[in-house]
């Protein structure tokens, strides 16, 4: 990355009897889109808070553009937010909404509604400038709060949460209308939420966020497949774990003892023997077969889950060790999968990823 | 009434007892048995005396007796009377300054209670402001009459450095402070709502846009709060305008208010059919005032009607 457009140092924010973000450090460079993901109360909305200015920082700093933003008060950021209750102004009409920002700039008026109706029509809203913001949907309300927040030119968006309050069919469709925007206007986006479907079909980048510090960084596909930690491998959700101590290592991979039998596994660097490792199986990597298949890894069924094209099999073995496992319909079907059913699980030793950072 | 009949009975008659089927467990019927009790209050003690005192104006006195009659004598009279339109003019005025003045110094005050005190100080002082609306406003007057009279506190202290007795009572000032007595504490607990009531993220949006922390009164928390601001104004103007007790005990009814005449005209020569007059043009002048602050809280809207 050349020089970052927007820089975290250290940056560090603690309220009273909480420690809000733990001095993270971040480089997103210019146009880019970030994602910052992370469960309630790991600091996500805090770090886009303090990028915006709204909050002040108890330690590090932000740079953006190479300038510090210390003692820069949000008015003079030029950060605007896309919020999740949109706080779109009740008391004004939705052009006026728009024109907003640049009412703040001293813009003379007929140029202020210039501008607004021409963003306004470029999202979509053209011939709703005098209404009442309640006269408007949800959906509508979303591409208001997105046109006051583009329509001073930024060079950095901020997102915290925009679709949550959406229902699923208008999630989608905004998602696409996003991504089209950042693609437009080439300028930076950081873009908080808790969905992880959000992030990976909108971020160039993804920034796993869990108790005020950064678990991992990446591309959406390495966050997924390589997470680095047991938080990020659970965070994602469709993993499975397995822990052991490690028996053996050769070149590029090694042998792990778990309760449930020995793995190979690959690896990068090297693990002494005998101490504690673990690696990640993704649910959509196991494949199934009849009971007692040789060298698979026996289990029963014990739920299914319909998730839409797929859908997940949820299995025990006799150990009590839960799999959760993704299949398309007619693969489902083909096994005649039903909960008390007896399977066989495997998976291709290259699939297993070894978690490079475990305690 | 429609939708609700059976397929097949389309073409029978939908009267309100044939085509509905409503019973007494059907949600319209049931909310008309809730609200009946209201609704009879209502008629009986607010609908039925205004309409008994709209007819008595048009009744007539003879030898100080009230006998029934239908002449418009009594509206004449009142009306073109100079006393009537100069007390009407006073009433006004002082109403207007005192909801002026209400608002004005509500306004401040409201913003320090919802937006500068802690909880518990917040707390607090809505209690401190709730208390004098359900206190004695005679108790109070009577209060503020030992301190302005000249005999009183603030005299006696201006006394002890050797100031002369100052006329504090018995003027627009003493009325003024009498009044503000009355409608600024709940002039301030209605804008300290209105300012409650404020989403916090429109101030932190307002700056994130760009704009000052100092501007964000103007721009954001007073159009916000403008439906509450217009309550407050109109609840000041119509507790000022139609108030007795202050114009009595702190100007002793010189020039007298229109509260007064009423009074002043049912003592003398009980004239309840003029009293009546001037009684229901004090109810449509709080009409009236209702109606501007309504459209008041409401301007946006009307001022770009266009939809």
């Amino acid at each position: 990355m050349s020089a970052p457009f927007v820089a975290l140092e250290g940056l560090d924010k603690r309220f009273p009897g909480h420690h809000a973000v733990r001095g993270i450090d971040l480089q997103i460079a210019a146009g880019e889109f970030v994602a910052i993901m992370g469960p309630s109360g790991c600091g996500k909305s805090t770090t886009l808070r303090l990028i915006a200015g709204l909050d002040e920082p108890t330690g590090g700093d932000i740079r953006i553009g190479g300038r510090s933003m210390r003692g820069i008060p949000a008015f003079q950021r030029d950060t605007p937010m896309v919020w999740q209750s949109l706080a779109l102004f009740p008391f004004l009409t939705v052009a006026e909404n728009v024109a907003f920002p640049l009412r703040m700039k001293k813009v003379g008026a007929a140029e202020r509604r210039r501008r607004a109706l021409e963003w306004l029509d470029r999202m979509g809203l053209a011939g709703m400038a005098d209404r009442d913001i309640a006269q408007l949907s949800g959906g509508q309300r979303q591409r208001v709060a997105i046109a006051r927040a583009l329509v001073t030119q930024p060079s950095i968006l901020l997102l915290d949460e925009p679709l949550s309050a959406l229902d699923a069919h208008l999630r989608v469709r905004m998602q696409t209308e996003l991504s089209r925007l950042h693609k437009q206007l080439g300028i930076t986006f950081v873009y908080v939420t808790h969905a992880q479907s959000e992030a990976f079909a909108l971020a160039d980048r993804i920034v796993i966020m869990s108790d005020g510090a950064i678990q991992q960084v990446g591309r959406p596909q390495d966050v997924y497949r390589e997470p680095v930690n047991a938080f990020v491998a659970e965070f994602m959700g469709m993993n499975n774990i397995l822990r052991g101590t490690v028996r053996g290592a050769s070149a590029g991979r090694l042998a792990l003892e778990t309760p449930l039998g020995s793995f190979d596994v690959p690896t990068r660097k090297t693990h002494p023997v005998d101490s504690k490792a673990a690696f990640v199986i993704a649910a959509d990597r196991i494949a199934l077969a009849a009971a007692g298949t040789y060298g698979g890894l026996d289990a029963t069924v014990i739920g299914l889950e319909f998730v839409g094209s797929t859908q997940t099999v949820f299995v025990e073995t006799a150990s009590g060790h839960e799999f959760r496992i993704q299949k398309q319909q007619h693969e489902i079907e083909a096994l005649d999968l039903a909960p008390g059913r007896q399977i066989s699980l495997s998976w291709e030793p290259r699939h297993a990823w070894l978690l490079p950072d475990f305690r | 009434m429609t939708g609700s009949s059976p397929p097949g009975a389309a073409d029978s008659p939908r009267g309100f007892l044939t085509g509905s089927r409503s019973t007494a467990g059907s949600p319209a019927v049931f909310a008309m048995l809730l609200g009946l009790p209201v609704l009879l209050w209502q008629i009986i003690f607010f609908a039925g005396p205004l309409v008994f005192l709209v007819v008595i104006t048009f009744w007539q006195v003879k030898s100080f007796r009230l006998s029934p009659a239908f002449v418009a004598d009594n509206w004449e009279k009142v009306l073109t009377s100079t006393a009537f339109l100069r007390a009407l003019g006073h009433t006004l005025t002082v109403a207007g300054t005192t909801t002026v003045l209400a608002t004005a110094i509500a306004l401040p005050a409201a913003y320090t209670i919802a937006f500068r005190l802690s909880p518990r100080l917040r707390d607090f002082a809505v209690a401190f402001l709730v208390v004098p609306v359900f206190s004695s406003y005679i108790l109070r007057i009577y209060a503020w009459q030992v301190v302005l009279s000249p005999q009183g506190v603030i005299n006696g202290i201006a006394g002890l450095i050797g100031v002369e007795p100052l006329p504090l009572l018995g003027g627009a000032f003493s009325l003024q402070i009498g009044l503000l007595t009355l409608t600024l504490p709940i002039a301030v607990l209605i804008l300290t709502f209105g300012f409650a009531g404020v989403d916090r993220t429109l101030i932190e949006a307002a700056e994130n846009l760009g704009c000052r922390r100092g501007r964000v009164v103007a721009h954001v928390l007073l159009p916000a709060i403008r439906p509450a601001i217009a309550l407050a104004a109109t609840t000041s103007f119509l507790l000022a305008f139609g108030d007795y007790v202050s114009p009595l005990f702190m100007t002793g009814s010189k020039p007298p208010t229109l509260s007064i005449v009423v009074v002043d005209t049912v003592k003398s020569g009980s004239q309840w059919p003029r009293a009546s007059v001037v009684g229901v043009s004090m109810l449509l002048i709080l009409v009236a005032v209702l109606a501007l602050g309504q459209v008041l809280s409401r301007r946006t809207r009307l001022r770009r009607g266009g939809r």
